[in-house]
């Protein structure tokens, strides 16, 4: 079971290996870019295509990590899915032991948007886990400090100062008021 | 020569060297009489064209939409800011500023690594990359590949990137 949601048909992607490529072109060109992604670890493209090959990348890793190196079928998987062949050493040595006991996805992938000006065509970077490069996105700064979060933070508790504060008074108000009933009615039923 | 012939609209074009119309190789003899419009069309083939000529509203309409005008019309409200360096982006993508310096970074670290390592023979083990004034001999490094970096460790990227799950050592 693959760990990333995917369509159950296949995305409709137009002139994969040029024009008149056809299905076998369309899987050339996945197969190139497992290999890239596989052997980089970090790729960028158009969102279409990268997100295409995600799901096949998934799946090899998937099925090295079950099957092991051992298994006919799998190996042959590699060896079909991966074009360079150092990279099947690559994929049972490094990858697999990476991702034991790891129950989220191998891979994530970034939205990069549209470029503008320039060609409207949305770009995405797709990464395997735990690579050596910088994160994509950078951690959030710790903005408890400023100055405009502290004053917030006093303001805040003034005000819920405030609120304790009246509720207890209309609390004694109350509490008054029932003690004088009591004592008119009190008074009333004796006279 | 173009007909209107009822819904249809057609041009007619003879073929070249059609004999129909000089009637050279025409049979002697013909069995049956034929039909009037065999009789005007003889060998000639039928084309679809435009029947009528387009308004200008409707070109107007076809060439600039009124889906394209609303969407170019509308101000869009998916621009967030980011929170790290200030610049804008839309909100399902990630802020493209603070990539750019990533992709940088990544591309110089790539570039310290061995080629022929890096391109051909991929290490049998996780490739780590220490910068200058990191050292290099602990235990976490032992047996993986260890690139330097002559430069020291840029701010905005930390050493550990899991320091949840590892915890303060």
């Amino acid at each position: 079971m693959l760990r990333i949601p995917i369509k159950v048909t296949a995305r409709k992607l137009p002139h994969a290996g040029g024009r008149g490529s056809g299905p076998q072109g369309r899987i050339n060109k996945m197969r190139k870019l497992v290999t890239a992604l596989i052997r980089h670890e970090r790729i960028e493209g158009q969102y279409q295509w990268v997100d295409e090959a995600r799901g096949y990348a998934e799946r090899l890793i998937l099925e090295a990590q079950r099957n092991g190196d051992t298994h006919k079928g799998t190996m042959e998987m590699a060896d079909y899915w991966l074009l360079e062949k150092d990279l099947v050493h690559k994929l049972f040595k490094v990858l697999v032991p990476r991702y034991t006991n790891y129950p989220a996805s191998f891979t994530q992938l970034w939205s990069l948007g549209e470029t503008f000006p320039g060609r409207p065509v949305p770009m995405a970077v797709l990464e395997l886990k735990g690579n050596p490069w910088p994160p994509v996105v950078p951690k959030e700064r710790d903005q408890r400090n400023s100055l405009v979060n502290i004053l917030l933070d006093q303001a805040r508790k003034d005000y819920r100062q405030q609120k304790y504060e009246s509720i207890a008074a209309l609390e004694l108000n109350k509490q008054s008021e029932q003690q004088t009933s009591n004592i008119d009615d009190s008074s009333a039923s004796t006279s | 020569m173009s007909i209107n012939t009822g819904s249809w609209r057609l041009r007619i074009e003879w073929s070249m060297g059609s004999s129909s119309a000089c009637g050279t190789n025409l049979p002697q003899t013909v069995s049956q009489p034929q039909s009037i419009i065999d009789d005007i069309f003889g060998d000639g083939f039928f084309w679809a064209v435009p029947k009528a000529r387009r308004s200008l509203e409707r070109r107007r309409t076809r060439r600039n939409g009124s889906t394209k005008l609303e969407h170019w019309a509308t101000p869009r409200k998916n621009i967030k800011e980011c929170l790290v360096c200030g610049h804008w982006h839309l909100a399902h993508t990630i802020c493209g500023n603070c990539y750019d310096k990533v992709r940088k970074e990544t591309e110089e670290m790539r570039a310290t690594m061995n080629k022929n390592d890096r391109d051909y023979n991929a290490p049998h083990t996780e490739v780590v990359y220490v910068y200058q004034g990191e050292e290099k001999d602990t235990e976490l490094l032992k047996g993986k590949y260890v690139v330097e970096v002559d430069k020291p460790r840029p701010e905005w990227f930390s050493k550990f990137l899991l320091t949840k799950a590892l915890g303060r050592r």
